[in-house]
């Protein structure tokens, strides 16, 4: 009952967390292209990805706390694999994003800070930005069938189900006329 | 303020992750850059040559006077950025967009395909020992 009603005020979990994934992959596709969005662009939308990281982070905390917990006695070699990812991942991410601030152009100026960053920052952030491409891939491939049946289950039914016509809606359509007589 | 906690514990564990990258910037990060082949390196003695010492005409560049046309954009307001620029942006940039996905698309259909190879592998091994049935038990005296 009562987790019955917290999944109807929180809504579907597994659905928010999709959504949120999608968003969370277009963002990263545009905060690694700044020839595309241009520098400021760049930068607010990097710092805005790692307010995203951590929400990402507290919704998959139960996962996160036991496979640490875990990881020291018996765990899959799958979620061992993903943990150790995760972890890769997480580093890399705060990495690029700190070391685009300290060689920061648009966002920490228009703040008022101006940090000199200097060559060995500019060096950091492109090697860990390249490495964000190559991490976020493995992430993502490490979880493609559950991609793949969200896709299916949050996209492509309800897609499928507006051009599907109802059995049920011709009879509807006829008791309601009835209760109206 | 079991959620603070939490982002409390990442913040920290963030704090330690820009630590490292602080360590590494003041104390590896010079070493590595400097570690391709240039300064001293790849001239004899680390002295690099300058022109006119063995010997040949040297004479130095007197900035002589340019007779081409400048750039269209070159008397343009001081500051104003390029579309398609690092700075500006544009949808030429939209290559690098194109690039990472690919990238992630690849990586994806590599892992993916092992999984898919992995399972169907390990299922291909297990079928003998699941098809052999079990003994079949006593058969029981019906009253």
């Amino acid at each position: 009952m009562t987790v019955g009603t917290k999944r109807t005020r929180a809504g579907n979990p597994t659905r928010n967390n999709f959504w949120i994934d999608i968003v969370l992959l277009i963002t990263v596709l545009l905060a690694l292209a700044p020839n595309f969005t241009g520098l400021a662009i760049h930068e607010w939308l990097s710092i805005a990805f790692w307010a995203a990281i951590v929400l990402h982070l507290l919704l998959h905390w139960a996962w996160t706390v036991n496979a640490f917990k875990r990881i020291v006695s018996r765990l899959p070699w799958a979620t061992r694999l993903n943990l150790i990812l995760n972890v890769l991942l997480f580093i890399d991410m705060t990495v690029v994003i700190f070391s685009g601030l300290m060689i920061s152009r648009e966002a920490l100026p228009l703040l008022g800070l101006t940090i000199e960053g200097g060559r060995s920052w500019e060096f950091l952030h492109r090697l860990t930005a390249d490495w964000s491409v190559f991490l976020t891939g493995l992430h993502v491939a490490l979880h493609w069938r559950w991609i793949v049946n969200a896709l299916k289950r949050f996209v492509w039914q309800p897609v499928s189900g507006l051009f599907r016509p109802t059995a049920g809606a011709p009879a509807a359509v006829a008791l309601k006329s009835e209760v109206k007589q | 303020m079991k959620t603070l906690v939490r982002i409390g514990l990442i913040l920290a564990a963030s704090l330690v992750v820009i630590g490292g990258a602080f360590a590494y910037v003041q104390y590896g990060g010079n070493t590595l850059l400097a570690s391709g082949p240039g300064r001293g390196e790849i001239f004899e003695g680390g002295q690099r040559p300058e022109r006119g010492q063995a010997g040949e005409a040297f004479t130095p560049s007197t900035g002589g006077a340019f007779a081409g046309e400048a750039p269209p954009d070159f008397g343009g307001e001081r500051g104003a950025r390029r579309e398609g620029s690092h700075e500006a942006g544009g949808l030429g940039g939209l290559t690098e967009v194109l690039k990472n996905l690919g990238v992630i698309a690849v990586i994806t259909l590599i892992v993916a395909g092992i999984g898919t190879a992995w399972r169907f592998l390990s299922s291909k091994l297990r079928r003998p020992t699941s098809a052999v049935a079990p003994p079949a038990p006593p058969a029981q005296p019906t009253a």
